[in-house]
């Protein structure tokens, strides 16, 4: 039986299918994880975005509906680390989707910071206008 | 003044009505002081916060720079990250944000002082309201940053407290007297009991300030000076001049370690720590790694004399990046009294498993930890360990380790006993039975080192690192000679 599973992009108000995974043979399988970790480099969604359009995608296509262990099954294959003969690529790999989930809290927090100062200036600026 | 000039304008137009005009001063001596008092502060408090304002653009910039990815392979992209996080940990980036709110607190200040001085010489009353808001606000302020201080866990922390536990964190670092101050400052404050304790802790900060910019000599520079090992006749280098990339060797190791700090995911550990176990370590870039987070991880594999079910692969990779790491800083600190904590801790571990792989990693643990005690009885254990296939990666990192490890014990131990090592024979004959044409060059220089240091020649320990794939080649034949 070929189950397969859209990975949506849910940014646009239309939904775009991102990747597909069947997990029918595993030829196809290693085929597709071959083209993911092409596309890993490159940026992709996080597994909770991911989670949430496959949830949001049910609503839309009920074709889409499969066992929970076959979706939990493809997924984890879909998103574990690819492992090469390299360690040093299989590092960097995953190095990189680290850093990236870490800086994005770490620049969005230092950034609600920094607005939090510009507001609090523009405030005691207009106090000084009204003086004046 | 204004009322002198409109007495002299009477005076021009009627000049009956009062016999003399120039009854007052008519020169102009400027504002009184106390408007010149507000109005500076005013001006302070305008000035601190659009300066405030000012570098807050400029934070959002480097946040921005930070963010921004230069071009080349991801792993040119990820060292370069790790450098600029680096430099962000190093250049206190944090602190230089984290002064924004105070001086916006500074220019508030000011500003409440300003109003209230202003309002003082119109009204008494509403400047009373002013003023005792002015008080309120800061005497909460002074008590919170009191509060902070001495509690971490105070919620309410304010800049001010922030700096000054850094400080004393700081002071406390260099002086080792306050161990214990991350978690709070009371336990420790007790610790600083004299002026000596605290002028010593001053004085080493400072002189660790003056040693970074280049007055005096650090601790760690001084360290370079001392040999660290006992050099009984000069070596022979057999290698010589091989180009190593040290900023890229140290930005891996940086990425590695923070990784392993950042993360408790297993499978970004264990791709982490089979990196680790295949990176050369040299002797420079081994200190940035610290060996106790390794242990510490394949120590929480271990359940009593067994390793958790499902985890042996995981603990095995953590233990063979454990011992590279560990053999490694064994050659560079033999001494440490810390690492001999750690090889103590290395060498109780009893540990059974069917696994040939989990087997040999923990009897080339016990083989880098043993300080020396009985060389060849480990030998023998570890020779005894070896599966009859063991892939080629495998056996590279047990050259290296094997080849650090009695150059250790050649070195620090026994330099001048020869032919002590009969044991590692064997162990050589093993790789050797793979030293076909397939068999990488580097493991068959590493099987000649080994034997070389079993004869008893002296090797400097820049040749333990210098066969990499490049180098190895033009260079096998002369080594051999």
């Amino acid at each position: 039986m070929l189950e397969r599973l859209a990975v949506l992009d849910q940014s646009g108000a239309q939904l775009r299918p991102l990747a597909t995974i069947t997990t029918n043979t595993n030829e196809h399988l290693l085929q597709r994880r071959r083209e993911a970790s092409a596309a890993r480099t490159y940026g992709r969604p996080d597994r909770s975005e991911v989670v949430c359009s496959i949830q949001f995608s049910r609503y839309r296509d009920r074709s889409l509906l499969t066992p929970r262990s076959s979706l939990r099954s493809a997924l984890k294959e879909f998103f574990d680390p690819l492992r090469t003969n390299d360690p040093r690529t299989d590092f960097f790999a995953v190095y990189r989707k680290e850093s990236v989930e870490f800086d994005r809290d770490y620049a969005k927090k230092y950034d609600e910071d920094l607005n939090t100062s510009l507001i609090f200036v523009s405030r005691l600026i207009s106090t000084f206008a009204t003086q004046h | 003044m204004t009322a002198a000039y409109m007495r002299i304008l009477i005076h021009t137009m009627n000049n009956s009505l009062f016999p003399d005009a120039d009854s007052g001063p008519t020169t102009w001596i400027g504002p009184p002081p106390e408007i010149v008092t507000v109005q500076s502060l005013l001006y302070a408090s305008l000035a601190t916060s659009l300066l405030a304002a000012f570098l807050a653009m400029l934070g959002k910039q480097w946040v921005n720079r930070y963010l921004r990815n230069r071009g080349g392979s991801v792993a040119d992209k990820s060292r370069d990250r790790q450098r600029k996080l680096d430099g962000l940990e190093k250049w206190h980036f944090h602190l230089a944000i984290e002064s924004l709110p105070a001086m916006l607190q500074l220019a508030l200040l000011l500003l409440g002082c300003a109003l209230s001085g202003y309002l003082w010489a119109i009204s008494r009353t509403v400047a009373g309201v002013t003023v005792a808001v002015t008080l309120f606000g800061v005497t909460s302020y002074v008590f919170l940053t009191l509060a902070a201080t001495l509690y971490y866990n105070c919620p309410y922390q304010t800049p001010p407290s922030i700096l000054t536990r850094m400080v004393i964190r700081y002071l406390a670092h260099h002086g080792a007297t306050l161990a214990s101050s991350s978690r709070s400052l009371i336990p420790a404050l007790p610790s600083i009991k004299t002026l000596e304790q605290i002028i010593g802790c001053l004085r080493s900060g400072v002189r660790s300030v003056l040693g970074r910019v280049g007055c005096l000599p650090t601790v760690a520079e001084e360290a370079e000076h001392i040999p660290l090992v006992v050099v009984v006749t000069p070596p022979t280098r057999i290698f010589e001049g091989v180009p190593v990339d040290w900023d890229v060797c140290e930005a891996d190791v940086r990425c590695i370690s923070w990784v392993l700090y950042s993360t408790t995911d297993t499978d970004v550990i264990f791709s982490t720590v089979r990196f680790v176990a295949d990176l050369i370590w040299y002797p420079e870039i081994a200190g940035a790694l610290s060996p106790h987070i390794l242990a510490d991880l394949f120590f929480g594999c271990l359940l009593g004399e067994r390793v958790i079910p499902g985890k042996v692969e995981y603990a095995s990779s953590i233990g063979m990046a454990l011992a590279s790491v560990l053999s490694i800083q064994l050659v560079t600190k033999p001494a440490d009294p810390v690492l001999r904590v750690l090889c103590g801790r290395v060498l109780s571990v009893r540990v059974f498993s069917p696994e040939p792989i989990f087997t040999l990693v923990v009897d080339v643990l016990r083989f880098v930890a043993d300080a020396g005690g009985r060389p060849m009885f480990r030998s023998w254990e570890l020779l005894r360990s070896i599966p009859v296939h063991l892939p080629t990666t495998e056996k590279l990192w047990l050259s290296r380790i094997i080849l650090q490890t009695l150059w250790r014990w050649r070195r620090v131990h026994e330099p001048t006993k020869v032919l002590d090592f009969v044991a590692m024979g064997p162990i050589c004959r093993t790789f050797a039975q793979a030293s076909s044409d397939q068999t990488p060059s580097i493991l068959k220089t590493n099987c000649f080192l080994v034997m070389a240091i079993s004869l008893g020649v002296q090797i400097d320990i820049r040749d333990l690192y210098a066969p990499t794939t490049e180098y190895v080649a033009p260079n096998f034949a002369r080594g051999v000679r």
